[in-house]
């Protein structure tokens, strides 16, 4: 696969996975709702359909991030000396931006939107998979060639591979 | 085996540093091996030193696994042992090699002392022969020991005696040894051993010279530098070579060829290379490791004229050869001749020079500015090895604290270096137009401009920046089976500098 081609691939699959994300989210959030919304509050089934509105916003935010740090690897970082290469603070802070949208845009959409009442659960669920899921699977998997391995983790994934791959040939 | 290339004198060490590297950038015809000796009476010859240490590197590192299929030290060379031949032992001046004393008083030993004049008999000729080729006709004919049986040769007439055997080897196996010498016509040693080795050689290999299984080449470099000597080396008297004798001196020397090789037909092939615009020699020498010439275009026309004796099929080598460039002022890299290569089943391919000598110029490029900063301190686990993908993908289970490497290191040094001597900065005789003037941005250590990569060889938009050759070796992998170890790295790091 050339390149063109394995960036268009890449960008898909950073945005079919986060389509996956806000279904799971969706789903798992509308499931654990249940647990904290209490009788004579707002009915659940009104509840989902506010819910899916702030789902959809985060994902598409974090969605963003992530495809911001395949953007900056891809197209905007030029090496020209062997020195400076890596980025892995600006992958973390990206990471990082990242977990705090995940706390910050719900805080903000439940201040707008009086409906939608979050627990607790939830915001560990935002975290865990938009947060760490999201944003840590995608650039693990789909960082470009230059900076695969600026992900932590990723050394030991793709060596491992890679090292199948010899064996076998 | 079937090349082999003597280099005489200093003008042949020059031409032998850019056989050099051409033979590790791939571009020799066939895969075969090439022998390589050097004769200089001037073992400290500062020339034969610069070269030699290019040489010895590529000797070193050639073991390198780079796999099949690809150019990148494809031919693998063999040094003669000794690696140069002195056919004078040292403090040793021509009455004691051509043992006057014991002619004294005879008819040869009066003939002796018509021929040569007492300074040029007592001049001792650790520093060569000094633009005298009449004494070093003497003592080469007086000292190559090739008039033996190979079994009559002992180890004290190496290299010779391997060199026979190899030429006999290749007669045996049906194949033809290819011998190539390069030297002066117009200074001392080698004016006095091209004529003298090549009918040493004639003579040796009689039979197998007849048959067609040797044949005989020569690059003879015409003059192309001029100098003037010091004060002190004409107040002292010193025989040394004169830069206003080698007109008279390649005249004679030209008359001699004409007349010798219509008669005895020696050479099969014959390269007269120089220059109407005599380059001037920093600093004038006399001999020994202070006689260090600059790389000249005449040394890379002399390496591929040598590349033209082997790739040529015997029925059509010329006796001489004739090229020509469209401006007398510049050198650019459609001046050259085409390459010819030739697969196993006897397909011929020819190539412009430019399209496999400009991969190889990014390749060493790339590493001098990619991988030789910072390989050391990632090897030591100074720096973050996940900022180098390559590093981790190919080096990282490797010892590169090894000679090979060390050696390769040196190599890339000496490749810059012979660049940049080749552009002729320093000189300012003619516009060499080969690589950015700009790109080499210094030496010692060798480092060039990044953001001139794409275009570091003139006439050729690779449109492969720094940026781009890093993305292609972070994506790319080696799946030849025969490449192993840092030649696999150093496949890949050639693989990615060829232009798509």
């Amino acid at each position: 696969m050339d390149r063109t081609k394995k960036t268009v691939v890449e960008i898909l699959g950073i945005i079919l996975a986060f389509c996956l994300l806000v279904i799971i989210v969706y789903y798992a959030g509308s499931g654990i709702s249940k647990t904290f919304l209490k009788a004579g509050e707002v009915t659940h089934a009104v509840w989902t359909k506010h819910y899916m509105g702030l789902v959809r916003v985060l994902g598409i935010v974090t969605c963003i991030l992530t495809l911001a740090w395949y953007f900056f690897a891809r197209f905007f970082f030029k090496i020209t000396n062997p020195f400076g290469v890596g980025k892995r603070t600006i992958w973390v802070i990206i990471g990082v931006v990242n977990l705090l949208a995940c706390i910050v845009v719900p805080m903000l959409y439940v201040h707008n939107d009086t409906v939608v009442k979050l627990g607790a659960p939830l915001y560990v669920l935002f975290l865990l998979l938009f947060g760490v899921i999201g944003y840590y699977s995608c650039s693990l998997l789909a960082t470009p060639a230059s900076y695969k391995y600026t992900p932590i983790g990723a050394e030991k994934l793709w060596r491992g591979m890679l090292r199948k791959r010899r064996t076998k040939e | 085996m079937s090349y082999y290339f003597i280099s005489i004198g200093g003008s042949g060490a020059k031409v032998m540093e850019a056989v050099t590297h051409l033979c590790a950038a791939g571009m020799l015809p066939t895969e075969e091996k090439l022998y390589i000796m050097s004769i200089d009476p001037d073992v400290g010859n500062g020339n034969l030193a610069r070269s030699s240490a290019a040489l010895h590197c590529y000797n070193s590192f050639q073991l390198f696994k780079t796999g099949a299929d690809t150019p990148l030290f494809k031919n693998k060379v063999e040094l003669a042992n000794p690696f140069v031949w002195n056919p004078t032992e040292h403090d040793k001046c021509l009455d004691d090699v051509m043992s006057y004393q014991a002619y004294r008083g005879t008819p040869i030993g009066d003939l002796y002392e018509v021929l040569y004049t007492k300074k040029e008999r007592s001049t001792l000729l650790n520093e060569g022969f000094r633009g005298h080729p009449s004494i070093g006709a003497a003592v080469m004919a007086k000292k190559v020991a090739m008039d033996k049986d190979t079994a009559e040769l002992s180890s004290d007439d190496e290299p010779w005696k391997r060199f026979k055997m190899l030429v006999n080897q290749d007669a045996k196996s049906g194949s033809v040894a290819r011998i190539f010498l390069a030297g002066s016509v117009f200074g001392g040693t080698g004016a006095a051993g091209m004529p003298t080795i090549a009918k040493l050689l004639q003579q040796t290999f009689k039979t197998l010279y007849d048959e067609g299984k040797v044949l005989l080449g020569g690059a003879l470099i015409l003059p192309y530098f001029s100098f003037s000597p010091t004060r002190t080396d004409s107040l002292t008297g010193q025989v040394y070579a004169s830069s206003e004798n080698f007109l008279t001196n390649t005249q004679a020397a030209l008359k001699y060829y004409s007349v010798k090789n219509k008669d005895e037909d020696i050479y099969h092939s014959m390269y007269f290379i120089g220059d109407n615009i005599l380059a001037p020699v920093q600093k004038f020498s006399v001999g020994s490791s202070s006689q260090e010439n600059d790389a000249h275009v005449v040394d890379l026309y002399g390496a591929l004229a040598a590349i033209d004796f082997f790739q040529t099929d015997v029925t059509k080598l010329k006796k001489c050869s004739y090229i020509t460039h469209a401006d007398d002022n510049r050198f650019s890299w459609s001046d050259f001749p085409n390459l010819v290569f030739k697969d196993l089943n006897g397909n011929e391919e020819s190539i412009p020079l430019k399209d496999r000598f400009a991969q190889y110029i990014r390749f060493i490029f790339a590493y001098v500015h990619l991988v030789k900063p910072v390989l050391k301190d990632l090897s030591a686990g100074h720096l973050k090895d996940y900022q180098y993908p390559w590093f981790i993908d190919y080096l990282e289970d490797l010892n590169i604290d090894t000679l090979e490497v060390k050696n390769f290191e040196e190599y890339t040094e000496c490749f810059v270096r012979w660049l940049l001597q080749l552009e002729g900065k320093e000189q300012h005789t003619r516009n060499i137009e080969l690589v950015h003037p700009m790109v080499i941005a210094g030496l010692n250590p060798a480092s060039i401009h990044g953001e001139l990569f794409a275009n570091c060889v003139i006439g050729e938009d690779s449109k492969i920046t720094i940026h781009e050759l890093w993305y292609r070796l972070t994506e790319s992998d080696c799946r030849d089976e025969y490449a192993d170890g840092f030649g696999r790295f150093l496949r890949v790091l050639y693989d990615c500098c060829e232009k798509r």
